[in-house]
């Protein structure tokens, strides 16, 4: 009688890819799309034994991991990115930073403009 | 009875013209006529691991497996849109460099490149058609795809690294062989992270000797080497020359792309074992980059983390050896489709 070969990490495995191609964000639904449903059906088609066509004993598991890892880094990463991006201050606010403020822009048919910069003390 | 084909629509001729080859080209067309067939049949994918092909036989597997994954994912675009136009021909992946330079995520303006309405049906699969006919397996080519159903208004290549290591191995820019590629893998051997042990503070000397000393007694054992750690800075390790050769042996088992992969992974973490055990299912990707960075986990255990530097870097290290791996384990498993036609 084969035994089946229970897997304690293949429904947290298939949730944590799948909450991950959510985050990831698709144009349409994920469950409508071929990725998704190539992940479940490996899943399935391999629940019974991994050891199919001579993979090894956790292979399949291993490259889920990896992708949900992969999945996982690269929103991390870029949300990381994101928060951290840095880059410079506009001339306004660099200006209030001295007590200064910048005169109004001038209009695409410049008038005489009095370049009065106020000092607040 | 038979069932009612749809016109032969010559899906493959662009491939078929590609290969020169008869046989390949009679094997196309017997694809061909077997998927063409109306989905009242059953589809059992037949998975044959064929790492050590010789060269003709891999052209014709890749062949027939490329032609397999189009059709598969044709079909899919055929059931989302009933006029399935004619492919378009294969087109390097300078074109999307092109299309891409400012970095929007324009469809149209890959669309005028490449005659083909496909790409404006996002709704079911949003990869390069041009990549369709060329990549190795159908698990590849979602992933990819995946990616690029992820971006939003502009294209950020740095984070889809699965297509850019599609594109190296396509390309070839460097136009590497494969056993130039492992002598640039083999030289990471030589200067291999986990080789190089710390002699004091004595914590940092008690982890180094849990993980790495394990990963290498593993390696010793699994794959027949016989390499030797150092403490000092001026003596090497020592790595046999039959250590070596036994590590030239086992990448030659992977072909030039699972190598592109390979290589890519090494580089990030500047070990070639740490690899080794990861591809090998011994480590998952997250234990994988700790490991490397055995010193500075310590030092973060101690002094504390700072998340713009040492989280970047951990998420950066992380996606780039899942991608290398994914990349190895996705190109290295040769599918091929077969269907059994139910017979009324």
């Amino acid at each position: 009688m084969p035994v089946v070969e229970k897997s304690v990490r293949a429904i947290p495995l298939i949730r944590s890819i799948v909450s991950e191609l959510r985050k990831a964000g698709t144009t349409s639904t994920v469950r409508s799309t071929p990725y998704y449903k190539f992940c479940v059906g490996q899943l399935r088609g391999h629940q019974l034994t991994q050891k199919l066509f001579c993979k090894g004993p956790n292979e399949v598991e291993h490259i889920g991991e990896t992708y949900s890892t992969y999945l996982r880094s690269t929103r991390l990463l870029q949300e990381l990115q994101y928060q951290y991006k840095g880059g410079e201050r506009d001339i306004e606010k660099t200006a209030n930073l001295v007590g200064l403020t910048t005169t109004a822009k001038p209009k695409s048919t410049p008038k005489k403009v009095d370049g009065d910069e106020k000092k607040t003390e | 009875m038979r069932t009612s084909r749809r016109p032969h629509a010559a899906p493959h001729t662009d491939l078929a013209l590609a290969t020169a080859d008869r046989t390949v080209r009679r094997r196309l067309a017997r694809w061909s006529r077997l998927l063409s067939i109306e989905p009242n049949v059953d589809v059992d994918r037949v998975t044959t691991r064929g790492r050590a092909l010789n060269d003709a036989a891999a052209r014709a597997q890749a062949a027939v497996v490329a032609a397999a994954s189009t059709a598969i994912i044709r079909r899919w675009a055929a059931n989302t849109q009933p006029d399935s136009q004619r492919p378009p021909g294969l087109a390097s992946s300078r074109c999307v460099a092109l299309a891409t330079r400012r970095h929007r995520r324009s469809y149209r303006r890959l669309d005028k490149i490449i005659n083909c309405s496909w790409l404006q049906r996002r709704s079911f699969l949003s990869l390069p058609v041009f990549l369709l006919p060329i990549l190795p397996s159908e698990a590849l080519a979602l992933a990819i795809a995946q990616e690029w159903d992820a971006q939003k208004k502009t294209l950020r290549m740095d984070h889809m690294r699965l297509t850019g290591l599609a594109f190296t191995a396509i390309d070839n820019p460097l136009r590497l062989d494969t056993p130039t590629i492992i002598k640039q893998i083999i030289d990471y051997l030589e200067t291999d992270t986990v080789f190089f042990m710390a002699s004091e503070p004595d914590k940092l000397v008690e982890l180094q000797k849990l993980h790495w000393g394990e990963l290498l007694k593993w390696s010793n054992e699994t794959f027949g080497l016989d390499v030797r750690p150092t403490e000092s800075i001026l003596a090497g390790p020592v790595i046999s020359e039959q250590s070596r050769l036994m590590m030239e042996r086992h990448l030659a088992s992977y072909d030039r792309w699972a190598l592109t992969g390979y290589q890519y992974a090494v580089e990030a973490v500047k070990s070639l074992i740490i690899i080794l055990a990861t591809v090998a299912h011994r480590l998952s990707v997250e234990e994988a980059v700790r490991i490397a960075a055995l010193e500075q986990l310590f030092q973060t255990e101690t002094w504390g983390k700072v998340e713009w530097a040492h989280d970047i870097e951990h998420h950066d290290l992380c996606s780039r050896v899942a991608a290398g791996v994914l990349f190895v384990h996705l190109t290295s498993n040769r599918e091929s489709t077969t269907k059994t036609i139910a017979r009324a």
